[in-house]
């Protein structure tokens, strides 16, 4: 089994937090869009506790796949891919991991500002620097919400693109981040229609 | 039949000797100085836990009746009532929750009293520094229960006004909420929102030497 990424490949490590980034994601967003609109209650409690246990997780993850990126190559797009694709697909990339890294911290400290203080699993209490600050809570809440729209929207771009390779450009680029082990049709059936 | 009349004066002399005896006690009891208690500088702060996460939160109006001198203790008294609608919790969802008749049923029971019924030193010098507590009545909702609260206090000269003396009391007891009904219904299984409510206690008040 491939461990760290090559030139043409993703290995085991992206692949396993890439996807574990999707199931927190969708986690995270069916306990959020329950949660706000439930009567309070015990269930809305442990449901906002469990909300802010997965987002200290992604905000972890995360922090691991920058780093990972960071020691390892990553794989080009295929070649003949137009530079505004190349543009759009990085800006976009980089979009991605700033919100995922933002909207975490943008939740603590909404929590902590409206004194409910993140105490990740139950066990490790996060202190925010900010304090208890109701004005500051309420803003905070306005920027969470904005970025959770703002990567909903991201998201579905990036799998637009994805989708948009595979089955258009009938390209590597979706194959091979699938999470299963799959066969490459290598570099020169990437550029079929350049060519 | 003499006999019997001089039994009955005597029963009634004594009588009376213990009858004064209570008044004089009681009026000594109205005598132990009264203290102003400045609000802006004292504080009811409350501390509860949901899944395990310490909260704390204070109760921004309440008044509080002190007369104390600490070299007559039993004619010194605490009544303390505490506006429960004014909880303020950090957070508008909480505050309003508080409210609520599950909770402390604000319509029904606006006040929460804490009333002494009697005052110990436990290792205080003679100005009144040291350590203390007060037994007293709690009353929360409909529910009332003996509490005791250990607490500090000391007392000194006001370096603003020095024809006034300053006492500062500090104390913090742990109550359990449900002992007090309050969380009710689905709020009484204690896993999400804990039983026990630490209460932290801090007093300012001044009084003419």
């Amino acid at each position: 089994m491939l461990i760290g990424n090559t030139a043409e490949r993703f290995g085991f490590v992206t692949k396993t937090l890439h996807w574990l980034t999707l199931v927190l994601l969708i986690g995270s967003f069916t306990l959020a869009v329950s949660m706000v609109n439930m009567p309070f209650s015990p269930r809305k409690l442990e449901f906002y506790s469990w909300h802010k246990w997965v987002g200290v997780t992604i905000f972890l993850v995360v922090l691991l796949r920058l780093g990972w990126r960071l020691i390892n190559p990553v794989p080009q797009p295929p070649q003949g891919t137009p530079p505004w694709q190349r543009r759009l697909a990085g800006w976009s990339h980089a979009a991605l991991y700033a919100i995922l890294i933002v909207m975490p911290v943008t939740g603590w400290i909404m929590s902590s500002a409206l004194n409910l203080p993140v105490v990740y699993l139950g066990l490790i209490h996060i202190p925010s620097p900010f304090g208890v600050d109701r004005a500051l809570g309420e803003t905070m809440k306005v920027v969470h919400l904005s970025l959770a729209i703002a990567l909903l929207t991201l998201v579905a771009v990036h799998v637009l693109a994805a989708l948009y390779h595979h089955f258009v450009q009938r390209d590597d680029v979706l194959r091979r981040m699938l999470p299963w082990p799959a066969r490459l049709k290598g570099t020169n059936a990437v550029n079929w229609k350049t060519q | 039949m003499m006999h019997v009349t001089r039994r009955f004066i005597v029963t009634a002399t004594m009588l009376a000797g213990a009858a004064l005896a209570l008044l004089a006690d009681a009026t000594l009891a109205a005598d132990a100085p009264e203290w102003t208690v400045d609000a802006g500088k004292s504080s009811i702060v409350f501390t509860g836990r949901q899944m395990g996460v310490p909260s704390s939160g204070r109760f921004k109006s309440f008044t509080a009746k002190v007369k104390f001198d600490p070299a007559d203790l039993p004619a010194s008294a605490v009544e303390v009532v505490v506006d429960v609608a004014s909880a303020d919790a950090g957070n508008p969802d909480i505050d309003k929750e508080l409210k609520q008749a599950k909770w402390f049923d604000a319509a029904t029971f606006p006040t929460v009293r804490f009333v002494t019924t009697a005052l110990r030193a436990k290792t205080a010098d003679s100005a009144g520094k040291g350590d203390y507590e007060a037994a007293a009545r709690l009353t929360i909702r409909d529910v009332t229960a003996d509490v005791v609260l250990p607490f500090k206090l000391d007392i000194a000269p006001d370096s603003a006004d020095p024809s006034q003396l300053v006492a500062r009391m500090t104390g913090e007891l742990t109550i359990s909420r449900t002992k007090f009904g309050v969380g009710r219904d689905e709020w009484r299984d204690t896993k999400i929102v804990g039983d026990e409510v630490g209460l932290k206690i801090e007093v300012l008040a001044r009084r003419k030497k």
